[in-house]
This record gives structure tokens, sequence and C-alpha cells, in this order.
């Protein structure tokens, strides 16, 4: 195997681009991932920096949080880098939001130090409420198969009746209710207003929109169209955290169609592969 | 109006910007990094003839903040078309939007046609490579209201008459539309792959003179249960890495375009994981550049071969999308050629690939359910849903309705009526 070109730069751009966005989605890990952290010294001020915004953030939007906790030992720190690399999905606009963006929108997520968030030994997620206070931990290896992973995290974050707590957390708030309502109307002009007032509060309204995507009442229209919802503050997230070619900001609407095919049109997407196969099956 | 940006003097290295933000997110360092130009395909950024697409200001916003140049690349404008002079007018006036817009440097559009009278296919389809055929497509690109203008050879899975007068068609087309070629390189070996045609030979009838701009991407061979007798077909289906062949195309097209402007590099729905083949391609396609000759020399041009006089093209395209939309392609064409006089029309389907018009009429039907699904949210759940008794419902609608619009939005609500 070749030696690397010294012109070229070191840096996997898949692992950047993770540890970039990343850093929308698990304040502190920008520092843990990319920027030297994992591999050396243990740079406590971005530990506490996360954490101060932690606490703003969590105050704001009066939300519970998930710590993850970050050892001591430098590869130990560099392993958990790279576990919660992989767990952030970067794509997702197309397929709705991906599961783990249930739980990344849905809490705020920290790098905290044990100390900080009072994590028992062998614990490595600490629930919190949303003054910071630790709540539960689970010793969870978050470099297990991803499907154990994620249950892992929606059972410490969502059981034991804390999913009912969090939606009537935010019910309480009449302003947010009251979008979660017309959100499930079968009236369409009361579906409108929801939607127009989804992007202010999409933030502090995420636990209960994942929560009402799940109610079988729900039309299939409402549903793809909250879907979309939750897929584009996922990608505000990594949009602002890593930021478009040039500084661009790209606005999604709820409603807006996806464009025509480009060149190429001989690609099918997912679904026109699935159509295809039942297409050519019944000719 | 933004007035064009400068190009300069050599060949520049462009990218195809998609309209995507996560295709925007990936690529990235390519975009500010790499590209020296973009390559834009206007008709990505509406949703119908006269609504914008609200990321159409963010792409906007990203080409103006670059202070780099721009190519328009057209999809639908249906150069072969005929009869149809209010759509053209529609599409042309759109055209004139985004070229107030984005200040194109040049603009060019597919060979072949989307669209006859109120039909819409999408996909580009063949024309008969015929005299009458070339005057109807220089018309319309005389008509294009850009600066630059420039026409792209195709990739048709059938032929319609001999394939291998695809370049002399296209010297015939750019000679009297006084246009520029953008040459596909990916097309070129589709088309050569799938009618059995020499791509060395293809190329060398190419008039060089003209090629402004060279494209090169990767495509795939079609799934053999998509057709009759399990034959597998080249698709630019533009999702995967350049091929050898088409490197080897490139190099060798960079030596004998003298009035070349630039080489894009096209790749749709780029993944995570095909990032660092994406930018591998760039790197290799900067590499040739850097490495072309300073006085490229078009060769000679080979002795001219006389195009047939060909079918009017509008009655060959009627024909053609008569047949594509049946249930059963082969059946319908010799059941529509059994009534047809025009022995120039006729004498066109000689070259017929079987397995070539069944899996274009399968693409202009799956374009048409992906425009249902793009459309409206609720049509992908109820595909999600039960796929089997969706596709069921297409049939139904496809066979007893013809497509009339290109927007994915139209078209959705047509089907909702339908149903």
């Amino acid at each position: 195997m070749s030696e690397p070109s010294p012109s070229k730069p070191s840096l996997d751009r898949r692992l950047f681009l993770r540890a970039a966005c990343g850093g929308g989605l698990i304040l502190g890990l920008g520092g843990l991932a990319a920027l030297g952290w994992a591999e050396g010294e243990e740079r406590p001020e971005d530990v506490a920096r996360a954490w101060a915004d932690a606490l703003k953030r969590m105050k704001a939007l009066q939300q519970g949080g998930v710590a993850v906790v970050v050892p001591k030992d430098a590869a130990a720190r560099a392993a958990l880098g790279r576990q919660l690399q992989a767990l952030i999905p970067l794509m997702s606009l197309h397929e709705g939001a991906p599961p783990m963006a249930r739980a990344l929108l849905s809490q705020v997520w920290v790098c905290a130090s044990a100390e900080q968030v009072e994590a028992k030994p062998g614990e490595t997620l600490v629930l919190l409420d949303p003054a910071g206070k630790r709540v539960a931990g689970v010793k969870l290896d978050l470099g297990g198969e991803a499907a154990a992973v994620l249950k892992g995290i929606r059972a410490l974050s969502e059981g034991e009746g804390r999913l009912a707590a969090q939606v009537a957390r935010i019910r309480a708030d009449k302003a947010l209710a009251q979008i979660l309502d017309d959100l499930a109307s079968t009236k369409p002009k009361q579906r409108q207003s929801a939607y127009a007032q989804l992007d202010a509060h999409v933030d502090a309204l995420a636990p209960a929109l994942f929560a009402l995507l799940e109610s079988t009442s729900l039309s299939d229209e409402v549903r793809a169209n909250l879907s979309r919802v939750l897929a584009r503050a996922y990608f505000d997230r990594i949009q602002a955290a890593e930021g478009l070619p040039y500084g661009a900001r790209f606005k999604v609407e709820v409603d807006t169609p996806e464009p025509c095919p480009p060149c190429g049109m001989a690609a099918p997407s997912v679904s026109g592969r699935t159509f295809l196969d039942f297409f050519t099956r019944g000719r | 109006m933004s007035p064009p940006r400068p190009w300069g003097s050599r060949p520049l290295l462009g990218v195809a910007l998609h309209p995507e933000p996560e295709f925007l997110l990936l690529a990235r360092r390519a975009i500010e990094e790499v590209a020296e130009f973009f390559e834009v395909s206007p008709e990505m950024h509406w949703l119908d003839d006269e609504t914008p697409s609200p990321r159409r200001a963010g792409l906007l916003e990203l080409i103006e903040r670059s202070g780099k140049p721009v190519t328009g690349h057209g999809l639908f404008l249906s150069l072969g078309s005929t009869q149809d002079e209010a759509r053209f007018a529609r599409r042309l006036r759109q055209i004139e939007q985004d070229q107030a817009a984005f200040g194109f440097a040049h603009y060019s559009e597919h060979l072949g046609f989307t669209a006859q009278g109120a039909q819409e296919a999408v996909l580009p389809l063949p024309l008969v490579y015929g005299l009458r055929a070339a005057e109807a497509v220089a018309a319309r690109l005389r008509a294009l209201p850009t600066p630059h203008v420039a026409c792209e050879n195709g990739a048709f899975l059938t032929p319609l008459g001999d394939p291998s007068l695809e370049p002399d068609f296209l010297r015939e087309v750019c000679a009297r539309a006084e246009c520029g070629l953008v040459l596909d390189l990916h097309n070129a070996y589709a088309t050569c792959l799938n009618a059995g045609l020499s791509l060395e030979a293809w190329l060398a009838r190419v008039p060089w003179e003209r090629v402004v701009e060279l494209h090169l991407s990767g495509g795939s061979f079609s799934d053999p249960a998509w057709v009759e007798g399990g034959e597998r077909l080249r698709l630019d289906t533009h999702d995967g890495p350049v091929p050898e062949p088409v490197w080897e195309a490139a190099e060798r097209a960079l030596a004998l375009a003298p009035a070349l402007r630039g080489v894009v590099v096209e790749w749709i729905g780029l993944r995570e994981a095909e990032l660092p083949l994406y930018e591998a391609d760039l790197e290799r396609a900067q590499g040739l550049l850097a490495a072309r000759p300073a006085r490229p020399q078009a060769p000679q041009a080979p002795p001219a071969r006389v195009l047939p006089e060909g079918p009017e093209p509008g009655a060959g395209n009627r024909l053609l999308l008569e047949v594509l939309r049946a249930p059963d392609p082969l059946s319908a064409l010799r059941a529509a050629l059994a009534r047809e006089d025009d022995p120039e029309l006729i004498r066109a389907w000689e070259w017929l690939d079987p397995a070539g018009l069944q899996l274009t009429s399968l693409i202009v039907k799956r374009l048409r359910f992906e425009r249902i699904l793009q459309g409206a949210g609720r049509f992908r759940e109820e595909f999600d849903a039960d796929p089997g008794a969706f596709t069921e419902r297409f049939r139904a609608y496809d066979a007893a309705s013809p497509s009339s619009t290109p927007w994915p939005q139209e078209e959705a609500r047509a089907f909702a009526a339908w149903n």
C-alpha cells in the first residue's frame, strides 16, 4: 500500500462531515471527534463550553437531555468519537427522518464528563431533566449493533412513561398544544395553519411530533408531511453545524414536491425500482 | 439581470449542481475547491410553468456567492417536437427567466423529443436521423434566447433508423443551427454498447470543431428481469464512477476539440460511501485537463454520409409515443406499422431493438409513476403501504390517460382526480 500523498488532506472527508454535522446534534462531538481532543489532551474547556450550551438549550426548549459520558482514557475517547459518528445519519430528506433522528431531536445531546452528570461507574449515557439534573443512567455499548443501540437509547429516553411525560409537558403550553391539535385536524385550513407555525416551534415540539407520527388516526397525507417536517428539522441542524457550500442556506418546504429528475433519467429511485419489480411481474 | 460571469481562455472543470441539499452537503469540497464552473438543469428548480421552487433561491445564492460561471443544461424543451407551439413558447419564456436569473455562459439541450402534441414522456426519445428532423431540431435551437447554444448527443435504448448516423446527424444539426455540441461520452459509450457499434468509429465521425463541452459520468446495466428475454442494456444512470472506456474517450476528445470550453463531471444521488469515488473522478478529470495539448486540432472531417430525408418528425414521434404507452409495445408496434403507409417511417423501424423498446417504455412509465410520488406525499405513503395495489392503480391510470405534464405536482393532481 502506498504512502498517502503529502499534498492531500489526511482527514477523511466523510469522517470530517460526520463530526462537523454531529456538532449540531451532539454538543461537544465536533471537538471529541475531529479536532484532536480524542487523540490527545482532555480539553476541559471544550467540555465546559458544550455543557453550558446544553444547559442553555434545555432551559430554552424545556426539554430533557442525554449526556454521553466521555471517558478519561484517550484511546477510549477516540473509540467513542468513532461510535458516535457512526450513529449519526447524514442524509434524511428523501426518506423522512432516520430512526436515530428521533432521539437526537427529542433531547438535547451533549458530551460530558462523568462528574458533571453524576454518572455511575460503567454508565455510558445519562438522561437529564431540563435543569440538567440526572434522571437515570444506562450501561449501553454504543459500538454495538445499531438496532440494539437504538432500542437502548429509546428505552432510556422514552421508557417508563417518559415520552408521555414529555408530551404532557409540551401540551402544557397552550400555543404548542394548539399546533398539535391543528396538525391532526381533518380540516385542511387548520393543518395549513399548523404547518406555518412549525418552523418556529419544531425543536420544542419534536418529541410530541414523533409521538403523533405513531397515531393510527393520522391521515397518510398528514403523516407524510409530518415526516418531512422532522426530516427537515434534522437537516437544518446538520446545515447549521456544517453549512452548505459558500454558506448558502436551503429552505425545504413541507409540501414542496421533489424536483424533476435530472439528466440520467434512466436511474430509478428506490420506489421506482420497487415499482418496476411489481409492474414487470404483472404484465 | 445577471450577466454571464467571465469564462477565461482555457477549458474549465465543471460540477453538475443538483438542488438536493444532501448532495450539496456531501459535495461541498468539490463545489468550493475543485469546480471552476457549475452546470445547472433549470427545470429542476420550477414547480410548474410559473412557480419557482423554494430551492431555486438557495441555489442562486450559492452560485452568486461563489462568483463562478454557470451553464444551463435543459431537460425537456423537446428539440425534436412539432405542432406544440404553445408548449414551446412556455418553455422558452421559462428559459428566458432562467437566463436572466442565472446568467448562463452557454445553454445546452438534449437531442431527441420529450413531448409531442399534448403528450409528455419527459425522457428524451429517439428521432429518425434524417434531414427533416435535423431542420426541426435546428429551428428550435436557433430560437433559444441564450447567448451560446449547444445540443447534446443522446443515450437511446432503441434506435430509429441507422444508429451509426448519430454523429452525422449532430454535424448536420450543428451546421444548420450554427451551434456547439455537448459531447456526453457516457451517452456515446452506452449508445455504441447497446447498438453493437464501435465507440472508436462513432467518435471518428464527431464534428470535433463544434464540441464545446464534454460530459463525464457513470452508468449501469438494466436488470435482466425488466425485459422479456432477460437482456441487459447500458443505461445512462449517472450514478457511479466514470468507466474506463469513457476515460479513454475523454483523453482522446481533449486532444481533438479546439473550441472546448469545459468538462463536466455528473453524478446523481451521491451517497456518503460514494464520495471518495466522486472526488477521485473529479481529480482525474482535473489531471486530464491539465495534460491537454496546448493546441488541440480537429481531425479532417471524414467523407460526409448523406442523411436520408426521413419522415415528418411529428409522425415518427406520435407513433413512438403510441407504442410506448401500450401494455405490450412490440405488439402495438406491429399493429401500428401494419396500417402505416410512409415508407421512410416503416424503414426507420428496421433497426428496432425489441429489448430497448420494452425498456424505454418501462422507463417512461416509471418516470410518470415517480412524478406522482414526487408530487404528493400521500401517494408516497400509499405506495409504501401497498406497492402492489398502487402499481395496479397506476397501470390502469396510465392505460386510460396519457401524461400531459412534466411537472410532479400536476401529474399527482391528475392521478388524484382520476382516482
